[in-house]
């Protein structure tokens, strides 16, 4: 089944450079929505099958990451966006070419890491720690470059499937408790991020996080120095 | 350590959990009445606040690294709504900056768990080290240390006060003994390096408060500050505890399995420091607090002249400043005068010169507000919201008179005095 995985692993690559290219915000959930599944389905692809099937807990974690990642959290996200009333993120810090060569280059970057940590024998797919490595990068850039907050959370989801991705190709095994205990995070998170977004475009009539800016030091001693003067 | 800390950890949260639920049937009604504007239903207050003290008693107990990650991550959900109790502009920006800055922290950490517990099956050094920085970075963010810390004056700043209070007695605690976790199930291969990375985040987080303290103009920043210092203390006394070879003439640090960790006297300094730290913040938070309903800002060169407007406070606010400070017969002061004995010359002198800036700011804002001009008048609050902080304080100088009574005599028992 090792070719499955990587063909798998490939399209989970493609779905990051396509993630930092998008300015659709529906767009933009349908693709962290395929993460999910894809992050659901390569457990079972990287089973060696040959020893016979996978217990109770590998098919509940492979389900519940789907349902969760793939159905709950996008559908979340479409509430929120739909309540804040937007649908596009029009100025991004950092535009969707240059977006996407700057996802190209982590790619790229992060097989070269891969490469130099020597890690093939000890993990299940070659790809999937460079891939896991390129998804936590575009995850963190999107955060960084992204102004809308809803925009933010997918940036941070992405991330979090990165590292989901990595656990699953050092085939780490945590026990069904921890497994499901992080997804219940996941979603906690979105839920009170989603709660968040509304009440911010309630105050700020707006999403947009660079009218997030008011606290913060160098800031708020600047304004104390004007008012002085 | 661990065992030993988890004990303490959870006296010290369930305290100081009784202490701020008991002031926030107190501040949060007046607090509703005196700053207006759309708050949440107090139902769901209260539920988030039992929910953080469940959550956090959950992550001083996990049974596992990565459930305790679980653990850590729900205390940042279930705190997160605490800090936007008022819905203001401000409140929502910390809150936001507090969820997405320690989320994607945590995250970290939880890539870091996964590389150590991949270490433990392969044994690798490499990974080891690789896994406690990430981890180290995670548990950092939520610990405080610089140049992790962005969020937390903002968010300590913009909470109720009774939230500030538990977020800086107890929550920084919680995730400090994640990193302590992980710095015991490192190999010895990996200790110095771990060691140092610790006391470098150390120092800096002690350094940039220095720097944001001096010139600070909102006194429950000032105090937010003061934590990131502390939480710097904390850390590089860790580091130089786990550094400094066991020495039975100066007592040792058995853990549970038997093994021998550490100087027994740098571990009694830490362990003191935290639960006395915890106190005091918490005692000078709920004072801020009030300070805040009655003056209706958190502005230093607003809230002046408190010895003849508000003498309780003022009194409060000076003993709470000279307490956090360092200022005999704090406990703070033994301990930092063991980690300025135990450690070499360099962090010596880098310490103490920090300490100093610290205390000038801290002392110079204190001084003003108590002994200034009287710049507006407040408006006066029942008694009974002085009453959490004023047992705090008056425990804590006897606690600390006790204390140092008894490591003078203990030392002069030794001989070493």
């Amino acid at each position: 089944m090792t070719s499955a995985s990587e063909i798998l692993l490939a399209v989970f690559l493609l779905t990051d450079i396509m993630l930092a290219g998008t300015g659709r915000l529906r767009q933009a959930f349908r693709l962290v929505a395929a993460q999910g599944w894809m992050v659901g389905l390569l457990p079972l692809l990287l089973w060696n099958w040959t020893e016979g099937a996978p217990g109770f807990r590998v098919w509940t974690v492979a389900a519940v990451n789907a349902a969760v990642k793939g159905v709950a959290l996008p559908f979340l996200l479409d509430y929120a966006a739909r309540k804040a009333k937007t649908d596009y993120e029009l100025e991004p810090l950092v535009g969707f070419g240059a977006s996407q060569l700057v996802a190209f280059a982590i790619a790229a970057a992060s097989f070269a890491i891969g490469k130099a940590m020597h890690i093939h024998e000890a993990v299940a797919s070659e790809l999937a720690i460079p891939v896991a490595f390129a998804t936590m990068g575009t995850g963190l850039f999107l955060v960084c470059a992204r102004r809308k907050a809803i925009t933010q959370v997918v940036g941070f989801l992405a991330f979090e499937n990165g590292i989901a991705v990595f656990g699953s190709g050092i085939l780490l095994e945590y026990g069904i408790v921890v497994e499901l205990g992080i997804l219940l995070d996941v979603f906690v998170l979105v839920f009170v991020l989603g709660i968040a977004i509304h009440q911010i475009s309630r105050t700020f009539s707006s999403i947009d996080t660079d009218r997030l800016n008011r606290l913060g030091d160098v800031h708020l001693m600047r304004r104390g120095e004007r008012r002085r003067a | 350590m661990t065992p030993v800390l988890t004990k303490w950890l959870l006296v010290l949260t369930s305290v100081l959990f009784v202490a701020d639920l008991v002031q926030s049937f107190l501040y949060i009604p007046e607090s509703d009445r005196r700053e207006g504007g759309e708050h949440m239903p107090h139902w769901i207050y209260y539920s988030c606040l039992f929910a953080f003290f469940g959550a956090m008693v959950f992550a001083i107990l996990a049974p596992s690294l990565p459930l305790l990650w679980v653990a850590v991550e729900l205390t940042t959900l279930v705190s997160a709504p605490l800090i936007a109790y008022h819905r203001t502009a401000g409140s929502l920006e910390a809150m936001w900056k507090y969820i997405l800055i320690c989320s994607i922290g945590i995250g970290l950490a939880l890539f870091g768990t996964m590389l150590v517990m991949h270490a433990q099956t392969t044994g690798s050094v490499m990974w080891y080290k690789a896994g406690f920085a990430f981890v180290l970075a995670g548990y950092g963010t939520k610990m405080g240390l610089a140049p992790f810390h962005t969020w937390l004056p903002d968010a300590h700043s913009e909470a109720p006060a009774p939230v500030s209070a538990l977020l800086s007695g107890a929550l920084l605690n919680c995730s400090f003994l994640a990193i302590v976790r992980f710095r015991e199930v490192m190999p010895a291969e990996a200790g110095p390096f771990c060691d140092g990375v610790l006391l470098a985040l150390g120092l800096l987080s002690v350094a940039v408060a220095a720097v944001f303290m001096v010139r600070q103009t909102d006194f429950k920043r000032l105090l937010a500050y003061s934590s990131v210092e502390h939480m710097g203390i904390i850390a590089t006394l860790f580091a130089l505890f786990m550094r400094t070879p066991a020495d039975p003439g100066r007592g040792v640090v058995v853990t549970a399995g038997g093994e021998i960790v550490g100087d027994g006297l740098l571990g009694m300094a830490l362990l003191a420091h935290i639960v006395f730290h915890s106190l005091t913040k918490t005692a000078l938070f709920l004072a801020a607090g009030n300070l805040l309903l009655s003056f209706g800002t958190r502005a230093i060169a607003a809230v002046q002249g408190l010895g003849s407007v508000m003498k309780g406070h003022a009194a409060l606010w000076i003993a709470g400043t000279l307490l956090i400070c360092g200022m005999p017969p704090s406990v703070l002061f033994l301990t930092e005068l063991g980690l300025v004995f135990s450690a070499p010359v360099w962090i010596s002198a880098t310490v103490l010169v920090l300490l100093f800036i610290v205390f000038a700011a801290m002392v110079r804002a204190a001084l003003g507000m108590v002994m200034g001009e009287v710049k507006s008048a407040p408006k006066p609050l029942p008694k009974l919201h002085a009453l959490v902080p004023s047992i705090l304080v008056a425990a804590l100088i006897a606690g600390g008179v006790a204390f140092t009574a008894l490591a003078v005599l203990d030392a002069m028992k030794g001989g070493t005095l």
